[in-house]
């Protein structure tokens, strides 16, 4: 049975950022299909001019394979000496489209032209100033919820001509993007507890209708919820609970779904935020590992992390 | 796409649709390019080149796509069958252009993607190219050139999708081009020329190629007496002959049918010449324009030339093909008074048809007196000094027996009359006589150092066999005008003009008739300029063939350059300049300027003072510390602290960083 993941570890295996600076051993550089095709050219010319005795022809022939030459350098140097950045965006439900941020500035004082970032979901073409720096978002979308690794990205240029691709891939592996597991379609909260009207529960009562109880103010509680005349006398602030969370004792437990593990998990994604939604209490309990009753925002997300982690038990 | 060496999966290469400010570029860059072919092609080709621009223009302005591809497939098709039609084929140069320049008006015609568009622009390179194999003038590659530069911008515009000014990708272009022109130019110097075609070369190109023909009748130089085409160009190594040594000997005409002198029928096997006792040896490098004919122009006795070029038993260079292209060489020629022995004997001394029994009866007078070849010579030349014969640029028509009409009626000729009078009557004699054909003189250009031959300079003269010494020139138009072989035709012409020409006329006032004002001698200057710069293109560029490159690494030295050399020289030289190319792009060989290399030198220059530094003081401590000990250096030390903490604290402008470095450099402690 593996331990049940921690936050920590999670965010120890995710550092935020990660940096690299593009340097000529790792940039690759192959024709591209132009590339070839002005190869080719270049060949027929060469023929062409041997058959005739031509002696422009040899000229022109050898500038423009010179040309193609010095093309290729300075496509290969359009991409060296770029120090660029990763960072994974906010957390987002699987079936989103997540934003990795890329921060990238010139380090050699050179003007970087149509300089291209490729994502697996997504690219963008910038240029740069000489010694500019720029971030850009660039989309994509995880494969599957938990901790996801960025997808490779890339460098890219064919400029100045076009006739040769250079590439150099950035920042393979980390970080990581959390990914939680994608909502189930709108579905009752489940029957917990000792509650008798299972079903109906809806969020946003007013503030000022009948309460059942009273109970500690807790950081997260909105302020509509003071019992003001309670906490006036001295006694800390008071909350006011209504009908039936307390009562209720809601558990959102994996054991109360079907279907197989995703499916499951979803569906406890889809009560995790309805439940913060309709602002109850809600426990989770999660085969190996479960949760304290609890509400708020930071309740909310500790639950997400969970089913976004959630190993299952072998 | 499987990559070798385990390197990284390339992504895609990225595309974008191209701006269409790129694209109304390549339209005109396509048609630029494609002018030259135009030109020669026939109109319809051209109406229809337009026409499919203008059509391309129309979509372009109405935001239309353009036409399906069943229409372009079409289109092809029919431009494919035109071009057939014009000319019964699809193959060869004309023909190709032709294919050419309508392929690349269609490919505009469908051009709106990028890959359309890079597609066209490599198009318009080969476009380019093809337009070399019909004229390789300066003019012409300085339009290629333009074309080239114009591809370059095409393509930094269609990569770069709008970001980009075109002024800057034109800087850029320059830059690229500056980069890539030195291992062109190595690469053209030193690829390995090869002598004739690959596939062959079904056609000519010279459709209009003035010069001599193989045939001496009445007419047949005098016609070419205005003719200011260059035959050939000559550098000689060390000294020319004086100009009345300079025969260029082209052909030797050796049948005569009364009228007209041809060659022979014979075939010229190929000979060793050896050069006689003390004879004057000249080497040259001639560059000939193209004749379409094989003859080989060389200085009097030829002893060897060297490429392709071969010598036969007439003394007489021929080359393997017949030169379509300019071609230069370079040959070795002894002027000697009689060739030698080994080359052959004409055909006999018999009796030629359409020589009147005069003829015949004048011949015999001058042997009668006895005395070998030389001596009945110099009896026929004297007869022609003596006589009121005139040597005249227009002569006047002759009947069915020239050499007759000539010596009794008309006495005055071209050079063509009097060397075919010449050997006919010789033949009459007894003797064997023979006319050549060639060029005599030459204008000497003195900004090149060389001798320009042109088309009026064509002669012809005689020579005669002297048994056991060999054939001897004899130049029967000196006897009547020497001014001819001393100054050259384009005086002769000018004392036409002035009506002194066979005017009995002493030097000093010839001389004075030959004075050419201030402006004509300047004028004069500039044609002989333009001359060498055209020569210069010549040698390099049109004639740099396996004989001139031969020449050339030659002359650099290396002793017997042969294919594997060039190959290696070619691969290392280009290796070379390719790693230079890297260097100066990726700035591997310099160390970036930055103020901790300047303040590292002024550091270097106090401890060479003897100013110890201490690890643990910063730069403030240390200048108060340094302007302490070198008082008067105070101001200096102070500016350069200044300087350095503004450049590492707040990255300041180049300007700065300049002054830092200079202020390092002119510190003295």
């Amino acid at each position: 049975m593996s331990p049940p993941p921690e936050l920590s570890e999670v965010h120890a295996a995710a550092p935020a950022t990660d940096a690299l600076r593009t340097d000529s051993r790792k940039v690759y550089i192959l024709p591209t299909r132009f590339g070839v095709l002005f190869g080719g050219a270049l060949l027929l010319m060469l023929l062409v001019s041997v058959n005739y005795n031509n002696g422009l022809g040899h000229l022109f022939t050898f500038l423009l394979a010179g040309v193609a030459v010095v093309a290729m350098h300075y496509t290969q140097r359009n991409l060296v000496g770029i120090r660029v950045s990763l960072e994974a965006g906010r957390p987002v439900f699987a079936g989103e489209q997540a934003h990795a941020a890329v921060r990238i500035r010139d380090e050699l004082r050179r003007e970087r032209r149509a300089v291209w970032l490729r994502g697996a979901g997504g690219e963008h073409v910038f240029d740069l100033a000489a010694g500019g720096e720029k971030r850009i978002e660039l989309p994509f979308h995880p494969p599957r919820r938990g901790v996801v690794a960025l997808p490779d990205t890339y460098l890219v240029s064919v400029y100045p001509m076009g006739l040769f691709c250079a590439w150099t891939r950035i920042l393979r592996g980390t970080p990581r993007q959390l990914v939680y597991p994608r909502p189930a379609p709108p579905l009752p909260l489940p029957v917990t507890g000792g509650g008798d009207d299972a079903g109906d529960v809806s969020g946003g009562r007013s503030g000022q209708g009948d309460f059942d109880n009273l109970r500690d103010h807790r950081l997260g509680d909105p302020l509509s919820r003071v019992h003001w005349r309670t906490s006036a006398r001295g006694t800390g602030l008071k909350t006011k609970v209504f009908g039936g969370e307390g009562r209720r004792n809601l558990v959102l437990r994996f054991a109360d779904t079907a279907g197989d593990t995703e499916t499951r998990l979803s569906i406890l994604c889809r009560w995790v935020l309805d439940a913060q939604r309709a602002n109850l209490e809600y426990a989770l309990q999660l085969p190996g590992r479960q949760l304290e009753s609890g509400r708020g925002l930071g309740h909310q997300q500790r639950c997400l992390e969970l089913l976004a982690l959630y190993k299952p038990v072998s | 796409m499987k990559i070798p060496f385990g390197l990284p999966r390339p992504p895609r290469a990225p595309i974008r649709p191209p701006a269409p400010r790129a694209l109304y570029l390549l339209f005109a860059t396509t048609v630029l390019a494609s002018v030259p072919h135009l030109l020669m092609q026939p109109p319809w080709l051209g109406a229809v080149f337009v026409a499919i621009i203008a059509w391309r223009l129309v979509i372009a302005r109405r935001g239309d796509t353009p036409p399906r591809a069943l229409v372009r497939a079409a289109l092809s098709v029919a431009m494919v069958a035109l071009v057939i039609v014009q000319y019964q084929t699809i193959f060869g140069r004309t023909a190709g252009s032709a294919l050419l320049v309508s392929f690349a008006a269609l490919k505009i015609l469908e051009t709106s993607s990028l890959r359309d568009a890079m597609f066209c622009n490599i198009l318009v390179t080969i476009v380019v190219v093809a337009a070399f194999l019909f004229d390789q003038s300066p003019a012409t590659a300085a339009w290629g050139l333009a074309c080239v530069l114009l591809v370059i911008v095409n393509f930094t515009l269609l990569v770069s999708r709008g970001s980009f000014t075109a002024g800057r990708a034109l800087g850029l272009t320059t830059r690229i081009v500056a980069l890539g022109l030195p291992i062109a130019l190595v690469a053209y110097v030193l690829f390995p020329r090869i002598e004739g075609s690959l596939w062959g070369i079904a056609e000519q190109t010279n459709d209009a190629v003035t010069g001599l023909s193989d045939r001496v009748e009445p007419g047949s130089i005098s016609r070419l007496n205005l003719d200011e085409a260059v035959a050939f160009r000559v550098d000689f190594q060390g000294d020319a002959p004086p100009r009345p040594e300079r025969y260029w000997r082209l052909l030797v005409l050796e049948q005569f049918d009364g009228r007209a002198w041809s060659r022979s029928s014979r075939n010229a096997r190929r000979v060793q010449i050896k050069p006689g006792e003390q004879a004057v040896i000249y080497r040259y490098d001639l560059t000939l324009e193209p004749t379409d004919k094989r003859w080989l122009p060389v200085l009097e006795l030829p002893l060897s030339i060297e490429g392709s070029g071969r010598i036969n038993e007439l003394a007489l260079a021929r080359a393997r093909r017949p030169v379509s292209e300019r071609r230069r060489y370079r040959a070795a020629s002894s002027p000697a008074t009689y060739l030698s022995e080994d080359v052959a004997t004409g055909a006999g001394a018999n009796r030629p048809p359409h020589v009147t029994d005069e003829v015949l009866a004048l011949a015999r007078s001058f042997a009668a007196d006895g005395g070998g070849a030389e001596a009945v010579t110099s009896r026929i030349l004297s007869y022609f000094r003596e006589q009121p014969f005139h040597y005249t640029l227009t002569p006047p028509p002759t009947g069915e027996a020239p050499v007759h009409d000539f010596l009794f009626e008309t006495r005055r000729g071209y050079c063509e009359h009097y060397a075919s009078a010449f050997a006919a009557l010789m033949r009459a004699a007894g003797f064997e006589a023979r006319v050549v054909l060639g060029y005599q003189g030459g204008e000497f250009n003195p900004s090149g150092g060389y001798y320009i031959v042109r088309q009026y300079d064509a002669h012809a003269w005689a020579e005669i066999r002297v048994p056991g010494r060999g054939w001897r020139r004899i130049d029967p138009t000196a006897a009547v005008a020497p001014e001819r072989v001393d100054m050259g035709l384009e005086a002769l012409r000018r004392l036409a003009s002035a009506g002194a020409l066979g005017s009995e006329l002493d030097a000093e006032s010839i001389r004075a008739l030959l004075q050419v004002d201030w402006l004509d001698a300047r004028v004069r200057q500039l044609v002989l300029l333009g001359d060498l710069l055209t020569y210069q293109w010549n040698t390099w560029v049109m004639a740099y063939g396996p004989e001139q490159q031969q020449l050339l690494l030659r002359q650099l030295g290396i002793r017997a350059p042969n294919w594997t050399w060039m190959i290696l020289a070619l691969t290392a030289s280009v290796s070379a300049f390719v790693l230079v190319t890297w260097v100066l792009l990726s700035g591997a060989g310099r160390q970036r300027a930055s103020p901790q290399k300047y303040y590292t030198r002024f550091l270097r220059k106090l401890a060479r003072a003897g100013f110890a530094t201490r690890r643990s003081e910063g730069p403030r401590d240390l200048a108060r510390r340094a302007a302490a000990r070198f008082p008067r250096a105070q101001g200096q030390i102070e500016s350069i602290t200044g300087h350095y903490a503004a450049l590492v604290y707040a990255p300041a402008g180049r300007a700065r960083l300049a002054d830092l470095r200079k202020e390092v450099r002119q510190l003295r402690l």
